[in-house]
């Protein structure tokens, strides 16, 4: 593990977007699991993206007119119950995957549908397009 | 569902740096409950960016507290800590924007018998926007 160069502002380099997506998280719902007692709720939904590497993928969540970045991660807690929700980015040579995840704690969980959408963009370090 | 444009050959977009600052966040509290409840807060430093659109914002921590030094790309979230068998705390950092302010904020979920102070960080941001290729 290693950093190749650290270059001079002459030669500074940077990421080129080759491809752009919005689409919203999938839902997510679990039952109650009980006084005391962890849940957890997950749902994947993924997009082709049509390269045949991995590439770099930068990702914001948009909800209520603001951009936070990803992974995104929501707190709630009322007496003995809680809820941590996260959203998550992430890619292989295939697919981009949107990830949604609540973990409930005394309380049913849920993300509800059309409300956290997804803004990505894909990168690639511009010297290889310059290679 | 879809993306966009896979593009080819040298007709490509980037991200631009628009705006770059940094500020320091307040310590938090976060109340006293009994044990087996949990208790939660937020801190958040509100800041005009003066851009009339709301841009991507990706950020860095910077700064060391009494349980953890941080050198951490945002998002962040962890498991602060686990003080005892019946006290844990998670804690989550991010930056976001709209089209008036960027907002630096860090949230805390408590578990246990008391409560907890979190000392304040700083928080360096980036402002971004895409551009469409230059031609010069």
């Amino acid at each position: 593990m290693s950093i190749d160069t650290i270059k001079s502002i002459s030669e500074q380099n940077g990421f080129d977007i080759i491809g752009k997506g919005n689409t919203y998280f999938p839902t997510v719902s679990t039952s109650a699991p009980g006084a005391g007692n962890y849940i957890i709720g997950n749902a994947n939904t993924r997009i082709a993206h049509g390269l045949t590497y991995t590439p770099t993928v930068l990702g914001f969540v948009q909800a209520a007119n603001k951009s936070y970045e990803i992974p995104f991660t929501i707190y709630f807690a009322s007496g003995a119950t809680s809820t941590q929700t996260v959203f998550e980015i992430f890619v292989d040579e295939i697919y981009i995957y949107l990830n949604s995840q609540v973990l409930a704690y005394g309380i049913a969980g849920s993300i509800a549908a059309s409300t956290y959408e997804a803004q990505f963009y894909i990168l690639r370090d511009k010297a290889k397009r310059q290679a | 569902m879809s993306i966009d444009t896979i593009k080819t050959g040298l007709d490509y977009s980037r991200l631009e740096i628009m705006k770059v600052g940094s500020a320091t966040l307040p310590s938090l509290s976060v109340g006293a409950v009994p044990a087996g409840n949990f208790s939660w807060g937020t801190a958040t430093n509100t800041i005009a960016h003066g851009l009339g659109f709301a841009p991507l914002v990706i950020s860095f921590e910077q700064n060391v507290n009494s349980n953890i030094m941080y050198n951490d790309m945002h998002p962040a979230t962890s498991l602060f800590g686990i003080f005892a068998v019946n006290r844990a705390a998670w804690l989550t950092r991010h930056a976001y924007a709209d089209s008036t302010n960027v907002y630096l904020e860090y949230n805390v979920l408590f578990w246990g018998d008391g409560g907890l102070t979190v000392t304040g960080f700083t928080i360096q941001y980036y402002l971004l926007r895409e551009v469409a290729k230059r031609t010069s």
